[in-house]
């Protein structure tokens, strides 16, 4: 078997891992993470799957992504922190304005 | 708007606005409660006088406004002036100014004096506005307020049970009569609205319904003047202070009726007009012979104001309207001077019996204006009461009647000598007592001495027996020459025949051969009883029936809403609340997938995607 096929698992794995986060884990800045993790898997992807075929459009495509990815997180920090300085609370749970009282 | 218009206006104005300042500022200061009222009787007698020389001066008829308008029938507010109204307009504004001063002193002191100055002003406001009034609906209206005003001053005396009894008494029997006027006004309406009494005298209305109108207005004109089944009203009425019964029940209102048969007697057909001869013949023959018995003066004066009303409307009945509304005037004159005189009588010597008043010694001038006065109420000649009744007898044409004439007016001569004798004493000499002195109030006196000299023949015509002004103005066939050398003799004659009466001491004495008539008595059993009893069933069967079947009634009712209340709260609020019920547990089931969480849409995102593969593999 060819061991960069291996790799399109880690992705997999690393999908799933980042999937669970974001689901799970009940802190802004995790989710963030976790959505990083998944981003990356699907790099992780395109790497295998650009070395398997020997093109190295995949790999150029991975650059901008990850540009794009630490944009992204730039963004996503600063509205967390934004959130956390107007609710006093990084957790999206608490955070029930508009949500009616409990009857 | 004429200058005619505005006095009247003033004229119906000004009693009615002393009425109400007395009402209001009178508690507080008595003695303008009395003054005030004088001034404004004395400027609506004025101002009487001022309009009676105006309308005939510029001989206007009648001035009128439109008042309301039924339908498409206007019905106009409107004032008439001819030979009947002005001068009873000039004598019911005199008697009531007279009436006014009079009352300052006799009242003196007395507490409830607002009360009777605003009814007294109330009075001559109404009496004034019904003799003048020439629409059937507005006459009726001022006919109601004399009467109710009636009322209000015969319970003047409020303490006495007596005064408020003959009252209630007068009052129910005027509603009796003024049912028939109510009638009479209906069936006029369905003529098309005949109120205007001049339009009414040129209408052609059929014999039939002429009969039945009138008939209907001689019951009211029978209750207001006192006429047979209706006369017990008056004599009890004379529980009111005795210048009312000088005003009210002598000189104006009781005399509404004749004034009434005359003003409309273009109605009265032959047959009515039997009926109202007969019922004054018999009216006049009561009165007579009650005063004949009567002990008590005031009572003796309402008897014999009776009479003479009963002679009217007999007069009246054969066809002499305006005789009977002559005698009316000079009846007013002299009637009111002997009841003001019986008032001072009473006050002084605070005694009511004809006998016991005798005994006592009166002043020269009392005798004088008593004497005048009697022999005015005789008929005697050089009198105004000889004058207007010499025309009411050369009217009658029928045998029958003119003897009961002439019957009424010898009893009429019998009992003022019993007056008469309270204040001269006849035949043998009685040792006078010297209990009271009269006192010579100005106001006391005044009104009694010019209602006296008003009496005197010389002021309406030169000659003593005849008046040739009187049967023009109001087309009277004059007396011929039988009639007054009679009317001299009988009334002489009668006088004489009195005078030896009284000197034997038998005139006192005449009643008691005279059966007593319990008339009260007969409309007790027949009307009265019959009344109460018939209230007292129905009042019985409302409750044992009507009152039992409505409490059924309800009671049903109510075991019904029971039921109804049941049955709404469990089943139909039942079912919508299991509705709503159902629904709040969908809801509440489908809302715990949309509870705001992010990741929990994330979970079932994804879930959804990873079942959508499975499917579509």
């Amino acid at each position: 078997m060819n061991p960069i096929m291996s790799l399109p698992v880690l992705a997999t794995v690393l999908f799933c891992i980042g999937l669970l986060v974001v689901i799970f884990k009940k802190n802004t800045i995790m989710i963030l993470i976790g959505l990083e993790l998944m981003l990356n898997s699907a790099n992780l992807n395109l790497i295998a799957f650009s070395s398997y075929r020997a093109d190295a459009d995949g790999q150029l495509l991975i650059l901008f992504i990850l540009i794009v990815a630490v944009c992204e997180a730039a963004v996503g920090l600063a509205i967390a922190l934004r959130v956390y300085r107007y609710y006093q609370t990084s957790i999206p749970e608490n955070i029930s304005e508009l949500k009616e009282t409990a009857s | 708007m004429s200058s005619l218009s505005r006095m009247v206006i003033l004229l119906l104005a000004m009693p009615l606005a002393g009425s109400l300042v007395t009402l209001i500022i009178g508690k507080k200061k008595l003695v303008l409660a009395s003054l005030l009222p004088s001034i404004s009787a004395f400027l609506t007698l004025v101002l009487s006088f001022l309009i009676a020389w105006q309308s005939t001066n510029t001989s206007q008829a009648a001035v009128g406004w439109e008042w309301f308008t039924i339908g498409k029938q206007a019905i106009a507010l409107s004032f008439e002036f001819n030979r009947l109204t002005i001068p009873l307009m000039v004598i019911v504004a005199t008697i009531s100014f007279l009436v006014h001063i009079y009352s300052i002193s006799f009242f003196k002191g007395d507490q409830s004096l607002p009360r009777y100055y605003s009814t007294l002003g109330l009075f001559t406001f109404s009496m004034l506005g019904l003799t003048l009034s020439g629409n059937l609906l507005q006459l009726f209206i001022f006919w109601e307020l004399v009467g109710a005003c009636s009322y209000l001053l015969i319970g003047y005396y409020r303490q006495k049970p007596e005064a408020s009894a003959a009252a209630t008494k007068s009052f129910i029997m005027n509603k009796i009569g003024d049912s028939g006027f109510l009638v009479a006004l209906m069936i006029l309406w369905s003529l098309g609205g005949l109120l205007e009494i001049s339009s009414l005298e040129t209408s052609s209305i059929s014999i039939e319904i002429k009969t039945l109108i009138s008939i209907s207005i001689l019951l009211a004109i029978f209750s207001k003047s006192a006429q047979f089944p209706f006369h017990t009203w008056l004599p009890d009425a004379m529980e009111g202070p005795t210048p009312v019964s000088a005003l009210i029940h002598s000189a104006t209102m009781v005399a509404a009726g004749v004034f009434l048969i005359t003003r409309l007697h273009f109605l009265f057909t032959p047959a009515t007009l039997q009926v109202a001869a007969i019922v004054g013949a018999i009216t006049a023959l009561i009165g007579g012979l009650n005063a004949l018995k009567e002990k008590d003066i005031k009572r003796l004066l309402a008897w014999s104001t009776l009479s003479q009303l009963g002679l009217m409307i007999m007069v009246a009945g054969n066809a002499g309207f305006n005789a009977s509304f002559v005698h009316l005037l000079s009846h007013a004159i002299f009637k009111a001077g002997l009841f003001l005189v019986a008032g001072i009588l009473i006050a002084t010597y605070s005694n009511y019996d004809v006998k016991n008043l005798s005994t006592q010694k009166k002043p020269a001038w009392l005798v004088i204006t008593v004497s005048i006065l009697c022999l005015s109420l005789m008929g005697l000649p050089l009198t105004i009461g000889f004058l207007s009744k010499e025309f009411m007898a050369a009217q009658v044409q029928s045998t029958i009647f003119l003897g009961i004439f002439f019957l009424v007016s010898l009893i009429s001569i019998l009992y003022s000598v019993r007056l008469l004798a309270v204040v001269i004493p006849f035949g043998k000499k009685i040792e006078l007592e010297q209990i009271g002195k009269v006192s010579i109030s100005g106001f006391l006196f005044l009104p009694v001495i010019i209602l006296a000299i008003a009496s005197v023949w010389i002021f309406y015509s030169p000659s003593p027996v005849s008046a040739q002004w009187i049967s023009e103005q109001w087309n009277l066939k004059a007396p011929d020459n039988i009639h007054t050398i009679f009317g001299i003799v009988w009334v002489t004659g009668g006088l004489l025949f009195a005078y030896f009466m009284a000197r034997n001491g038998e005139i006192n004495r005449i009643g008691r051969f005279l059966p007593a008539i319990p008339f009260d008595h007969f409309l007790q059993k027949i009307f009265i009883r019959p009344v109460f009893f018939m209230a007292d069933t129905s009042r019985r069967f409302d409750a044992l029936v009507l009152d039992k079947g409505l409490h059924g009634i309800a009671y049903i009712n109510f075991s019904i809403a029971l039921f109804t209340r049941w049955f709404d709260e469990n089943i139909i609020d039942g079912i919508t609340d299991f509705i709503a019920y159902i629904s709040k547990l969908i809801g509440n089931l489908l809302r715990q997938f949309v509870a705001g969480k992010i990741q929990s849409y994330i979970w079932w995102t994804v879930l959804a995607v990873i079942i959508l593969f499975m499917i579509m593999r």
